[in-house]
């Protein structure tokens, strides 16, 4: 439904449990790996949202809070022949389309699950 | 001689803007869905404002997938005339058609009022009825209309004299109080300001008119 109606270029891959043994004439089931994209803006750029809240902690009794940036985390989960695949396509997404790097940096945790 | 404006889910500026190219201007405009790709027989597109897909993820980041914004960048790139208002702008700087990105306002509000502007660049076709240093007020309305580039950007920005717009106060914290560039040659011009809220003398004034009507000059 999603990809239809962003028209996202990527096709999501479902498959049920019952069907992979069919599919896979190995066997071998494909890797899948959790990844967590983490998104914050660089720190030349203004964070007033952060800045807001840094205030409220102040207001809240918390003092000494001297940084406060907010971020996104994006979780994902995806199949991947391995490691070094799944570690590229996640840089893609994160490059081109969960970060704007001109005003945004990113980070990635990726585990195999 | 005909004019596109393009209709994300979530555009909701597309019918000011004709309104004001084929109601009030008289020149002939057309919608374009977002999943179209033909653009044969236009002259101009306008990319609205609005929310498109929702905004989600950042202004502007899944309307960059658009089918209809492939085409864009054939059209643009064979010196096609491109304007982006307000989400538009936006629009155009994910997809790299213009330097830098819009940003969270500096106070944080969602800002509607009208504003003064500075003309900075009066060489593009859009403002080529302006002298430079003239100003005049345009309506804006956005939460994240924070201009943001480096400074190598600006500084080629300015080389390129490719800023056209800048507010006379500042009211979102845009570096060096940016509301409009244009790409190098001046085809494309991306502006916060709403110049199709501009157009009707009943509503708003008509200083927006010579924007719109550089779309088919």
């Amino acid at each position: 439904m999603e990809g239809a109606v962003f028209n996202l270029h990527f096709v999501e891959r479902k498959r049920s449990p019952g069907l992979s043994r069919f599919n896979n004439c190995r066997s071998e089931p494909v890797p899948r790996y959790q990844a967590r994209v983490l998104v914050h803006l660089r720190p030349s750029v203004l964070d007033p949202a952060g800045e807001a809240a840094r205030a409220a902690a102040s207001r809240l009794g918390v003092d000494g809070v001297e940084r406060l940036r907010i971020g996104k985390a994006v979780e994902l989960e995806l199949e991947a022949a391995d490691e070094a695949e799944a570690r590229r396509n996640l840089e893609l997404l994160s490059d081109r389309l969960l970060a704007n790097p001109v005003i945004e940096n990113w980070t990635l945790e990726l585990t195999q699950s | 001689m005909t004019i596109g404006v393009v209709v994300f889910p979530g555009s909701n500026c597309d019918r000011d803007v004709r309104w004001a190219t084929e109601g009030c201007l008289g020149l002939p405009t057309r919608y374009l869905w977002h999943e179209e790709r033909d653009l044969s027989g236009l002259d101009a597109v306008v990319l609205p404002g609005g929310f498109s897909y929702g905004d989600y993820l950042r202004c502007g980041a899944i309307a960059r997938f658009a089918p209809v914004l492939e085409s864009l960048l054939t059209f643009a790139s064979s010196g096609g005339r491109v304007l982006g208002i307000c989400n538009g702008f936006q629009v155009l700087t994910e997809l790299g058609l213009l330097p830098g990105a819009l940003t969270r306002n500096r106070d944080l509000h969602f800002i509607c009022e009208d504003t003064a502007l500075s003309v900075v660049s009066d060489r593009s076709p859009w403002l080529s009825s302006h002298d430079r240093g003239s100003q005049f007020s345009l309506p804006i309305a956005h939460g994240e209309g924070r201009y943001h580039c480096s400074d190598d950007t600006l500084k080629q920005l300015q080389d390129d004299d490719a800023i056209a717009l800048q507010y006379c106060t500042n009211p979102n914290g845009s570096v060096s109080d940016i509301a409009g560039i244009t790409n190098a040659s001046g085809s494309v011009l991306g502006l916060m300001p709403h110049p199709e809220r501009a157009c009707d003398p009943h509503t708003g004034g008509t200083a927006g008119r010579a924007i719109l009507e550089a779309l088919l000059s």
